[in-house]
């Protein structure tokens, strides 16, 4: 049983729910642009079977997005994120290594050992041996130099971690709170597609510095649990990280989680990927192993030129070491041989001076005699391998950061594909609900002239 | 697959991010004339690269010895034949006005005098460096009474990675053999004075003994000479190899950087054109 009363009904819910398709589809076309924005759609629902309210609309905004692809997306990002950080680390230590300009290391060993040659040519020549300080000279200069650039560039990479971590706990609180908001909104029955969109956004920022894994919980909220199996965001609660010095080393610090009393526990070797592993992997691996090799190239120069050196006879008839210091940062010629170049010596143990040459001789041989890496390359070799293994790390973070960038391109535009607005359907969806909005008024037009008919038939 | 307005955004974006980075590159080859500028360009080959230059750097440094040992050898050269030859004149005398009794007291002081040369020449020296005092460069190694106080230390060159050669400055061997030269020509002188005709020819022939000796010593001079040679050209035509191998590793053609720079600013130019026309078209432009 029908009355007209009840066709006024029908277009007037027919009309909000046109009216609110529209206001949606507004919403998407303002939101074309918008990163990590997910488009929302209209679901039409015949409400009711009673005989009273038939044909009365019901409205759902729903968003359209694969909870699936969100996990892939995160963890692609979570890669690029540390490559991008390892890229950039390495970067600017292949700076330090440019040996295209012709005053890199490689040229300045060259001339180091040139210029022993050029003495044991005049050893007693005052100009050879001035020459060969002013070589010596440049050389430790950037040995020195090189070894406390690459100190420079762990201190920025821990002072990094820290600033990543600040931006994590920042996050990870941001997080908590849009836990709260939705989950209130949620019981309430108050629209939270939007709080949900930022909520992701935020866990895909929060992916990029760290590796983490995201649960949508019952209550709606998000609870994000780190690599190390440790909560970061649990509810409306969030714990934080920190770092706590382990005193290895002077810019090593430790990443710790910290528990809601205050309990500290170091999860430095849990974290697997997002820029902080990057940075983890320049400060505590990369740099750290260059260092290492740049130690041990001077330290044998040191060790094999001395070795000759001391033993051999300076102008004076005295014997001194030529270096004095054992690492790339503090190695140095002996400051007597600086201030009087007569105490080089050229002439071997058991040559008289000035005319012998074989300290000389002996030390420029050194050249190419294979005394790295037990015995099996030449310093000039051993340091060539190391630039050659910057170069390859660095090639490798670039291959790795543009894979990574590719793959997160795709998930993206994948997810574009599901999620994202299409300006030409949103045009059609308006115009099929405006059509349908003018139907609906046309309906109560309709039931009003219906209405008018009946009444002026009384 | 649905085709949403930022996917298409972000696809031109992305492709137009790629192609500005190979114009980059390429523009960077171009204009460096550099295949590689950076490590990470190509490792392998940047180790190659070091280790060519490296190796250069030493050839050119032993071009560099062989030239400084060329003056000496040069030098003593010039000094020994230059001994050869006022001995060969005091030989004559010996042979000659010294056999006739008339003549020998006035050719004594002659042969005074050529003791006198030798002694120089035995003092001679190439810049501040006596060349043949041993290892005692600094300190005339002859005395006049023809006594040596030098050692007999040797000049050793480097002209290879493991090769040196080693020239004689040893005074005692080049002026002394079973006698010393000095003493010769100063019994001459005595014979010459006192007219001892025996002695004279006794004389003479260690004279003969001592430019036999000197002929070898000079030998050995010219071997070392030769030996240098040989390192000169083996190492000029060895560091052209490297230098060579160096510009095909490290050198980019310019010809080929200039079309790849071209073909890449064509692509791109492409992608922009394909960008404006992607861009352009949406529904709304059809819809009144």
């Amino acid at each position: 049983m029908t009355n007209i009363s009840n066709i006024l009904d029908i277009g007037r819910t027919a009309l909000l729910a046109q009216q609110k398709a529209i206001d949606i589809t507004g919403r998407n076309i303002a939101n074309a642009d918008t990163q990590g924005y997910t488009r929302q759609r209209v679901t039409f629902s015949n409400q009711g079977p009673t005989s009273l309210s038939q044909g009365i609309v019901g409205v759902d905004i729903g968003r359209v997005y694969d909870r699936y692809l969100e996990a892939q997306i995160t963890s692609a990002i979570q890669a690029t994120g540390r490559w991008n950080s390892q890229q950039s680390g390495l970067e600017r230590i292949e700076i330090l290594f440019d040996e295209s300009s012709g005053t890199g290391l490689s040229q300045r060993l060259n001339a180091f050992w040139n210029a022993w040659m050029d003495l044991s040519n005049l050893p007693s020549g005052p100009v050879e041996r001035n020459q060969l300080l002013a070589r010596s000279r440049e050389l430790t200069t950037l040995f020195n130099g090189l070894s406390a650039n690459l100190s420079q560039l762990q201190q920025q990479a821990n002072t990094t971690i820290k600033h990543t971590i600040d931006s994590i706990n920042a996050i990870a609180g941001q997080l908590a709170e849009l836990n709260g908001r939705i989950r209130q909104g949620d019981l309430a029955g108050s629209e939270t597609n939007a709080l949900k969109d930022a909520r992701l956004q935020l866990l895909k920022e929060l992916a990029e510095k760290v590796d983490v894994t995201a649960h949508e919980q019952e209550d709606g909220t998000l609870s994000v649990t780190l690599a190390s199996g440790n909560p970061l965001v649990e509810n409306t609660r969030f714990m934080e990280l920190d770092t706590a010095p382990p005193g290895i080393g002077p810019f090593q610090d430790a990443i710790v989680w910290v528990d809601g009393q205050g309990n500290e526990t170091v999860i430095t070797d849990q974290i697997g990927s997002g820029e902080l592993k990057g940075l983890l992997e320049v400060r505590d691996q990369i740099i750290p192993d260059i260092m290492g090799r740049l130690d041990s190239l001077a330290g044998g120069m040191i060790t094999e030129v001395n070795a000759v050196h001391t033993n051999g006879r300076a102008l004076d008839g005295t014997q001194n070491a030529f270096f004095t210091g054992s690492t790339a940062a503090d190695i140095t010629v002996n400051t007597a041989i600086l201030n009087d170049p007569d105490k080089i010596a050229a002439a071997g143990p058991s040559e008289s001076v000035p005319g012998g040459n074989g300290a000389a001789l002996a030390i420029s041989a050194l050249q190419s005699a294979a005394l790295m890496n037990g015995g099996t390359t030449n310093f000039g070799q051993y340091y060539t391998s190391l630039v050659s293994d910057i170069g390859g790390d660095l090639q490798t973070a670039n291959l790795n950061a543009s894979h990574q960038h590719d793959v997160s391109a795709g998930l993206v535009a994948y997810r574009e594909s599901i999620s994202g607005v299409s300006l030409d359907e949103e045009m059609v969806r308006l115009i099929q609900y405006q059509h349908a909005f003018e139907a609906a008024a046309q309906l109560i037009n309709v039931a009003d002239e219906m209405l008018e008919t009946v009444i002026q038939m009384i | 697959m649905r085709i949403t307005h930022q996917q298409a955004t972000n696809s031109v974006l992305g492709n137009l991010r790629q192609q500005a980075e190979q114009i980059r590159n390429a523009q960077r080859v171009a204009s460096t004339g550099k295949l590689i500028s950076r490590p990470s360009d190509d490792p392998q080959t940047m180790t190659a690269i070091l280790d060519a230059r490296q190796l250069l750097s030493s050839l050119e440094q032993y071009q560099r010895n062989i030239d400084q040992a060329g003056l000496h050898l040069q030098a003593l050269g010039t000094t020994l034949d230059t001994v050869s030859d006022f001995i060969e004149r005091a030989r004559g005398i010996a042979s000659g006005t010294g056999q006739d009794p008339q003549l020998q007291a006035a050719t004594a002081a002659d042969v005074a005098l050529i003791r006198d040369q030798i002694i120089q020449l035995a003092n001679q020296r190439l810049g501040d460096n006596y060349l043949f005092a041993g290892h005692q460069v600094d300190t005339a190694p002859f005395l006049d009474d023809g006594a040596y106080i030098g050692d007999d230390g040797a000049f050793r060159v480097r002209v290879g990675q493991a090769v040196e050669v080693t020239l004689q400055a040893d005074g005692a061997t080049v002026f002394v053999d079973t006698e010393d030269i000095f003493t010769i020509l100063e019994n001459l002188q005595t014979a010459l004075e006192t007219g001892d005709l025996g002695q004279i020819n006794t004389q003479a022939a260690s004279l003969d003994r001592f430019m036999e000796h000197l002929q070898t010593v000079r030998a050995e001079i010219g071997g070392a000479r030769d030996q240098m040679e040989a390192s000169r050209s083996y190492l000029s035509r060895f560091s052209l190899n490297i230098e060579k191998n160096l510009a095909d590793m490290e050198l980019a053609d310019p010809a080929a950087a200039i079309m790849e720079l071209q073909t890449y600013n064509t692509v791109y130019e492409a992608a922009l054109s394909a960008a404006a026309n992607l861009l352009q078209p949406s529904l709304l432009t059809f819809l009144r």
